[in-house]
């Protein structure tokens, strides 16, 4: 990764070890990423890619002894400029950070909202829980985080149940709390996964506009190029537990170089090609990596089409192709 | 290219193979604390269209669109309240449930989560065999000699037969719930977001082998989905549902570089970008469907339409032909000018 200007995050080769009855293998391996200031970096992957591991390990939610980090840095850089790795704290440490100055959001909204509370009242608790403020402020503060997420009529829906609301709107909400301590970190997982195209679309461009406002630095989780390419400055781009490509964005969709990349990215149908009938998408052949058996050499080497005897021998490393782009694979110098 | 489906002069002769009229899913509102009474929910409303032999037509619209309602009303799942669904020219709603059992192997069903629809204490060959018993394949030879050949067009080895559903990866078991709905040779699959539960890079996979198996066996497709880019690849022909009811009709090109309901459009434009310097920037309607005006007079779409005009509210606007095979329910065709374009 390259050295950068204003990072509120940097991941410095987090490795990530499971424990199960069958076996011990590591869910995250060696994933370093930076995410700097009023930036957003898409983190891209499959099932298995580990990408929402990273997220839990950032936020320490893994639940040892079943899931632990093994090595690395979670170099967190605070609202007051101070430098920690999260990595090394306790429970009672991170529960300052969490919901203050790292927001969180998840894909469905409606397994994290309290269905008993309203929504203003689950507002009033997040900024509670990490500011003294009376509980009249709070909800004068609850109302215009409503207003901020263009929640109309914002007094009438503070008192509505999550049930009482659609799906966007629910997710408006978890935006409104995961911004209710101005955090300087967001981490979006799959935020709009869940959401009809249209609201998708609403969801993306608040998102926008709140990084804007708040110069908050985003992490956001997603395996939808769409949704990449409508939101994020840099990609990396995960693989069986690997960043295997990092780049900003447009470099991302104009030259990818990991093969795993390009395979994806020539996959997906392109909308704006006119229908044919008996038309064949491109193919990448056989199933996802399992990141409990990885192969010896590159993990994506048993479905690459450019693949030889030197990517079986053993794993590549992440080399730098410029000062912003980095490729896990052998052949990154081919044509 | 000439496709049988659309509407060209002496092709509306073709017997289509299914024929929805009219067809109604209503459902009676509240009951318990509420009390009975009022509009019921007309989650599929005077729903016309039909499919020809070997096309594939795609269903789109949000959540709550009427899109799963409407396919389970053709299955017979949900029982339609007015309406007719002719499969190859029988009718369908009131058929006794011998019969309906008989006729509903000539279609299938692929859904999204395949893991909920098989069977997971059977291994995939026995829920293959479900089907193929159906069909009178009774010695176990012949079945087993059955399976084998279904396996190998999804693209599974022979050894998949005796492992049970959860051993195998989504898209796997995507390819045993096309090879069992293959099984008893239907004409017809309704696929219900077959490829949304998907990585990313299995997507291309399925879709080629459901297009393999559709062009092999002259398969029409009912395609239900929310990806636009899949749905303008795979279907020849596009159905847009907004609350019930077909708001636009016609063929894939021409809904997509020619929409003319401003719902449609919406849904075009909000499809996310497919690279960053093709980002967003024209205006989603901010209202979501849940917003909806609950019944009354007038158009459905009115209380979102950026282009909503006095007369939207007054009656609910019919489906009017803009072109051979292109239909769509908006007033503002009719109008001398269409102030929607441009």
């Amino acid at each position: 990764m390259s050295d950068s200007e204003d990072p509120v995050l940097m991941l410095r080769r987090l490795a990530v070890e499971f424990t199960t009855p069958a076996a011990t293998f590591r869910a995250v391996d060696g994933v370093s990423l930076t995410v700097e200031r009023g930036q957003t970096l898409a983190l891209v992957g499959e099932s298995g890619s580990g990408k929402s591991v990273t997220t839990l390990s950032i936020l320490r939610l893994l639940r040892p002894p079943l899931a632990r980090i093994a090595a690395g840095e979670i170099l967190f850089r605070g609202r007051d400029g101070r430098i920690r790795d999260l990595a090394r704290l306790d429970e009672r440490q991170m529960r300052q950070v969490r919901g203050d100055e790292i927001g969180l959001i998840f894909q469905e909204p409606m397994t994290s909202l309290n269905p008993v509370l309203t929504v203003g009242a689950q507002i009033v608790q997040a900024i509670r829980l990490h500011r003294e403020v009376s509980a009249r402020a709070a909800a004068a503060e609850a109302e215009s985080l409503l207003r901020l997420v263009e929640i109309d009529d914002a007094a009438r829906r503070a008192a509505s149940y999550p049930h009482q609301l659609s799906g966007g709107m629910r997710q408006r909400v978890m935006i409104a709390m995961a911004i209710a301590c101005r955090p300087v970190l967001l981490l979006a997982d799959e935020p709009t996964t869940a959401l009809d195209v249209t609201v998708q679309a609403q969801i993306l461009r608040l998102i926008r506009r709140l990084q804007r406002e708040f110069g908050m630095g985003v992490l956001f989780i997603t395996h939808n190029l769409g949704v990449v390419a409508e939101i994020a400055d840099h990609v990396a781009v995960m693989y069986g537990g690997q960043i295997v490509e990092s780049a900003p964005v447009a470099t991302l969709f104009d030259s990818p170089r990991h093969p795993y990349t390009r395979a994806l990215l020539a996959s997906l149908p392109d909308p704006a090609t006119p229908h044919t009938r008996h038309h064949r998408l491109r193919v990448i052949p056989g199933q996802v990596v399992d990141p409990r058996r990885p192969p010896p050499g590159c993990r994506f080497e048993p479905r690459c089409e450019q693949a030889d005897e030197a990517c079986r021998r053993g794993p590549p490393a992440f080399v730098a192709m410029s000062t912003v782009h980095d490729v896990r694979c052998l052949r990154w110098n081919d044509a | 290219m000439m496709e049988p489906h659309t509407m060209e002069p002496g092709l509306e002769a073709r017997e289509p193979l299914l024929e929805v009229r009219k067809l109604s899913v209503h459902f009676a509102r509240g009951g318990g604390w509420f009390g009975r009474g009022g509009e019921p929910v007309k989650a599929v409303d005077d729903v016309s269209f039909s499919v020809a032999p070997g096309e594939i037509l795609g269903l789109v619209g949000e959540s709550g669109s009427g899109k799963s309602t409407l396919a389970r009303a053709i299955l017979r799942l949900t029982e339609p309240t007015a309406g007719s669904v002719r499969l190859a020219g029988t009718e369908l709603l009131g058929l006794e449930a011998g019969a309906m059992r008989r006729i509903r192997k000539r279609m299938q069903v692929i859904f999204q989560d395949p893991y909920a629809s098989l069977n997971p204490r059977m291994t995939a060959g026995e829920n293959i065999a479900e089907g193929l018993r159906l069909l009178g394949a009774d010695t176990r030879t012949a079945r087993a000699a059955a399976i084998t050949e279904l396996l190998a067009q999804v693209g599974l080895p022979a050894d998949a037969a005796g492992r049970y559903p959860h051993e195998f990866s989504g898209g796997q078991r995507q390819r045993i719930g096309i090879a069992r709905a293959l099984a008893v040779q239907p004409a017809l699959i309704i696929a219900d977001e077959p490829v949304s539960a998907l990585d990313v890079s299995i997507q291309a996979q399925i879709l080629n082998l459901l297009l393999d198996q559709q062009e092999r066996r002259g398969l029409a497709l009912l395609f239900i989905g929310h990806d636009l880019s899949v749905i303008r690849h795979f279907c020849d022909r596009l159905l847009v549902l907004y609350l019930g009811r077909i708001v636009e009709i016609g063929s894939t090109e021409a809904v997509f570089t020619n929409p003319q309901h401003p719902y449609t459009r919406a849904l075009l434009d909000a499809a996310p970008a497919t690279h960053p310097a093709r980002r967003a920037r024209a205006d989603v309607p901010d209202r979501e469907l849940g917003q909806a005006p609950a019944g009354g007079a007038g158009c459905a779409f009115r209380t979102r339409c950026p282009q909503v005009l006095p007369a939207c509210h007054d009656a609910v606007p019919p489906l009017r032909s803009v072109a051979p095979g292109h239909s769509a329910a908006c007033i503002r065709m009719e109008l001398p000018v269409n102030p929607c374009i441009g």
